[in-house]
């Protein structure tokens, strides 16, 4: 007999997404096992208690405030632009009425977001992270990667979120677009090998510029080195071409038993990051993807 | 006004971006119940839910221009939502130095059936609801964001497919991936009244 699927081929199984010979197995193992076939009715039931979580009205202070902050936001774009809404008191009239002249006297001073990001470091943190940020800014690598991710916190304009990429083009999405593809470069002096690569490529991420907030204290924060290696940033490139992905990371380090120099590659996938271990000479003609020695997905940390 | 209130979305948003100071408006009301319900649903909170609807949508405004129109204008705005809550989660979770996965969730479940010492019936609702979104919290964001639109909101597939920007089997192996990861700590919520059926009086002890 066959052993038990564990719940997430089950769960698997229940969206139809296993291989053929797989979902034949699983269904013929569930067929005698009663034990999985009430797992495979308590994920049933998992989808049915959170579509059962209440959704709360939107209060309506929250809708007023969004009115009274779209109201500004026009009024601030007209006056950018006078001779479009010359006279017209842009905004004021935009609510239906009641949202814009029933809010009280408070409401007129719009409080930026970010100030409800409160206590969400420790105060030491700061000065840290805030070098960091500007390091990555300085060297222009990354870009919206870096620009978005968890370093932006305290450089941001309140309500700076990214537009989706996909629908940018216009004139503010030049930045990124002009930005260099160049990765930042860090030396974490790290000997990656294949069966730690998970734990060592989050932690050099952890202590990156374009990794976020360093979680541990014993490691402490990378800048990006000046003297990147001859060759990273076409190996870079390339292999970001090939893979249809962008680079933003690369370390400088070793791997395997022989401590072999390599390139570990960093690209944001998400709230993830694809790392490939390349062997240097990947920027020396060839099929740059044959120099991948490794490949691992980790999460942002 | 009225015939403003009737524009489609698209011309709103083109207008909007020709610079009629009222068309946004018009979007903004027309849409931000079903944006807040997914704010709130991704945040769990709903303070932070409010902080990135507006983040959403002040982006939403500035960005109108970029708005190339290969998808719907509310698909559109749903991602803008979904990237701002993410945004917001992702920082919230760098944070903490959160224990590996399914240790916190087998302890949350152990602690909660200790807890509850065998009378599920007294789960409240707003005490499901914390569990859920405890439970949430401790999922990859890719898996929470899938799982929050399909089995929460009940979007179709294709429709979180179109707002995450990612294939419909995607959504689907997140989504499955998600309610594995889950089930140990929610299969107790399902139907909570049902166990309690025979002791909570329901029918005959009260009179209706």
């Amino acid at each position: 007999m066959t052993s038990h699927p564990d719940v997430e081929a089950l769960a698997f199984f229940a969206e139809e997404l296993l291989e053929p010979d797989e979902e034949r197995t699983v269904a013929s193992h569930i067929d005698t096992c009663a034990t999985c076939a009430t797992t495979l009715d308590e994920l049933t039931g998992v989808g049915e208690v959170l579509a059962a979580v209440p959704v709360p009205a939107m209060p309506r202070d929250v809708a007023d405030l969004l009115d009274q902050r779209i109201a500004e936001a026009a009024r601030e774009r007209a006056a950018e632009s006078p001779a479009e809404t010359a006279g017209t008191p842009a905004g004021e009239a935009s609510a239906d009425g009641a949202a814009a002249v029933g809010v009280p006297p408070s409401g007129a001073t719009v409080i930026p977001v970010s100030r409800r990001r409160r206590h969400k470091r420790s105060p030491g943190f700061m000065p840290k992270l805030m070098m960091v940020a500007a390091a990555a800014v300085l060297i222009g690598g990354g870009g919206a990667a870096v620009l978005n991710g968890g370093l932006s916190d305290t450089s941001e304009p309140a309500g700076g979120v990214a537009a989706p990429l996909q629908e940018d083009g216009g004139e503010e999405a030049a930045p990124d677009i002009a930005q260099s593809y160049t990765p930042q470069v860090v030396r974490s002096g790290t000997v990656y090998t294949e069966a730690s690569l998970p734990e060592q490529a989050a932690l050099t991420l952890d202590r990156s510029p374009v990794g976020g907030e360093p979680s541990s204290e014993d490691a402490g924060p990378m800048a990006a080195v000046e003297d990147a290696p001859v060759g990273v940033e076409e190996c870079a490139v390339l292999l970001g071409e090939e893979l249809g992905t962008r680079f933003t990371l690369v370390d400088d380090a070793s791997y395997g038993d022989e401590g072999s120099r390599v390139w570990v590659l960093f690209a944001p996938l998400g709230e993830r990051y694809e790392v490939y271990v390349v062997d240097p000479r990947c920027a020396q003609g060839g099929e740059t993807a044959q120099s991948v020695l490794a490949q691992e997905t980790v999460r942002t940390p | 006004m009225d015939a403003v209130q009737e524009l489609p979305d698209r011309e709103l948003l083109t207008r909007h971006a020709q610079g009629d100071d009222q068309a946004f408006g018009v979007l903004v009301r027309r849409h931000r119940e079903r944006l807040w319900a997914v704010a709130v649903r991704m945040m769990g909170d709903p303070d932070e839910a409010s902080d990135a609807l507006q983040d959403a949508f002040l982006s939403a405004f500035r960005a109108a221009d970029r708005f190339r129109g290969e998808s719907q204008v509310s698909t559109w705005l749903h991602r803008i939502v979904v990237n701002a809550c993410h945004d917001r989660l992702r920082r919230r979770k760098v944070r903490p130095a959160t224990p590996t996965e399914d240790s916190t969730l087998d302890v949350m479940s152990n602690e909660r059936l200790g807890r509850m010492g065998g009378a599920p019936d007294h789960a409240s609702q707003t005490e499901a609801r914390m569990d859920v979104h405890a439970a949430l919290e401790l999922l990859p964001l890719d898996q929470r964001m899938a799982l929050t639109l399909v089995d929460m909101l009940g979007y179709r597939v294709e429709e979180a497919a179109r707002i995450l920007d990612v294939a419909s089997g995607t959504v689907k192996s997140r989504c499955a991936r998600g309610r594995a990861k889950l089930l140990p700590s929610l299969a107790h919520l399902r139907n909570p009244q049902h166990p309690g059926d025979v002791t909570t009086g329901r029918g005959g002890v009260n009179p209706s």
